[in-house]
């Protein structure tokens, strides 16, 4: 089973390496990501929470992007710097290696 | 003037006229002054201006010239001030246009989206917390909310149940809906998220984010995304800018940075650059290379504004701003009968 893996890196910082397996889906806390080197990694976006309002619209807040969505696509190495805090001020970056495996193997019939 | 412009004036003058009707020979003088006498420019109807330190009306009203103020409405034809204010147009029209004879004492700037509106009359908002916080910080928090409510009508106070605003700390940043919007989140979300925010935070961090969120709760958008301002930034620095810093697509750029708001949505007059509700904008990525400087706290234009769409009118004189009440919601009315049309718009 692939695994959404929550990290909110002003709380928990961020490892300096991240082992993923194809599929794995991780959501940083933060307002964007640069995609340095590799490309075993994609990014899926940079978004801002968002949700379904009463009256069945989906409602958004006004503030600045605050998720960013990385899923592991390939097997390989990918670099990632991380960033948070103000996107028009003062912003903290934070470099991830990310090393993503290939899927587990198939089970093999009996 | 444009046709908007024109509806805009109708409007407000109508809405001036009914409201008008019940200040004659009872209400003309509300208690605690206030923005009680304050015609549409700002300006007190006895020719009291706003006061230059505070921000607020201390005037009381005494003359009932009718035409062009904002007072309070029964709760039947909220709704249908509401619809007037969602047709008309006025973004680039100063409010003085609104008035035929008092000068412009103080400038107006902020920005309201019209759709977003809580109405004229005076309300308090029940305000709870989602995590476990201290009562000092609850006190602290609700203080710097209740900042708005110095020049406006709308106030809010702790509840221990459910808050119509409801308060998170927890990761996200810094965001809020945006005016009624907050009635329509579902009652375990969030309307508003402070990440972080502890006693240790600065007071200077309360006033500029705090008031900021506050500003967003009654409903006044991003003040740098009015478009004398959006004209300022230089498209392909920004891209150049957040693609740097943020990986932000050109895309995201746009949408963040580059697409002002819809005039057809919004109520004000020239963008404010001093304005709480208006970002710090770095030099990197304007024409001039002079950076947006953005609002630390409530300035008096904001104030002026918040006071002239949300009037205080009616407040009772020992209603304490740390311990509001709901008190607001008495206003007198005359019968149903009577409701002119809002003729023209
Ligand atoms: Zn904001």
């Amino acid at each position: 089973m692939s695994r959404l893996i929550d990290i909110d890196p002003d709380h928990d910082g961020v490892p300096a390496e991240l082992v993923l397996t194809v599929g794995d889906v991780v959501r940083f806390n933060a307002t964007g990501v640069l995609l340095r080197s590799g490309s075993s990694v994609e990014v899926v976006g940079i978004l801002i929470d968002s949700v379904v309002g009463a009256d069945g619209s989906v409602l958004t807040p006004l503030g600045v992007p605050n998720t960013v969505l990385l899923k592991a696509s390939a097997p390989g190495e990918s670099r990632v710097d991380v960033v948070s805090g103000d996107p028009f001020g003062p912003s903290t970056s934070r470099s991830v290696l990310c090393r993503v495996q290939g899927p587990p193997a198939a089970p093999r019939a009996s | 003037m444009s046709t908007n412009d024109e509806s805009c004036v109708r409007a407000f003058r109508e809405i001036g006229r009914i409201t008008a009707r019940f200040l004659d020979g009872e209400a003309a003088v509300a208690p605690g002054g206030g923005l009680d006498g304050t015609s549409m420019d700002g300006t007190s109807t006895d020719g009291t201006s706003m006061d230059g330190t505070s921000g607020v009306f201390s005037a009381p009203a005494r003359d009932v010239s009718a035409g062009c103020r904002i007072m309070p409405l029964p709760a039947r034809l909220q709704e249908r001030a509401a619809e007037v204010a969602t047709r008309i147009n006025p973004v680039n029209a100063p409010l003085h246009q609104f008035q035929d004879d008092a000068a412009v004492d103080a400038p107006l700037r902020l920005t309201l989206t019209t759709a977003k509106y809580w109405g004229p009359l005076p309300k308090s908002l029940s305000v709870s917390f989602l995590e476990r916080t201290p009562a000092d910080l609850r006190t602290r928090i609700i203080s710097h909310l209740n900042a708005w409510s110095h020049a406006c009508g709308i106030t809010f106070a702790a509840t221990s149940g459910t808050g119509e605003v409801r308060i998170s700390r927890g990761p996200g940043g810094y965001w809020s809906y945006l005016g009624t919007d907050i009635r329509l989140i579902p009652a375990n979300r969030p309307t508003m998220n402070l990440q972080g925010f502890t006693m240790n935070h600065p007071e200077s961090e309360f006033r500029r984010v705090v008031r900021h969120e506050a500003g967003h709760t009654l409903g006044f958008p991003h003040e740098h995304m009015r478009k004398a301002l959006v004209e300022r930034i230089d498209p392909q620095k920004a891209y150049a800018y957040f693609l740097q810093t943020q990986g932000w697509s050109q895309q995201m750029v746009d949408q963040q940075v580059l697409t002002p708001l819809d005039s057809r949505s919004i109520i004000g007059t020239e963008p404010d650059q001093d304005s709480i509700m208006c970002y710090q904008l770095p030099g990197d990525i304007t024409r001039d290379g002079r950076p947006i400087p953005g609002g630390m706290d409530i300035n008096q234009t904001d104030s002026a504004f918040a006071g002239l769409i949300y009037p205080r009118t009616l407040r009772s004189p020992d209603e304490s701003l740390d311990a509001p009440s709901s008190s607001g919601t008495a206003v007198p009315e005359w019968s149903e009968s009577e409701d002119p049309a809002f003729a023209g718009v």
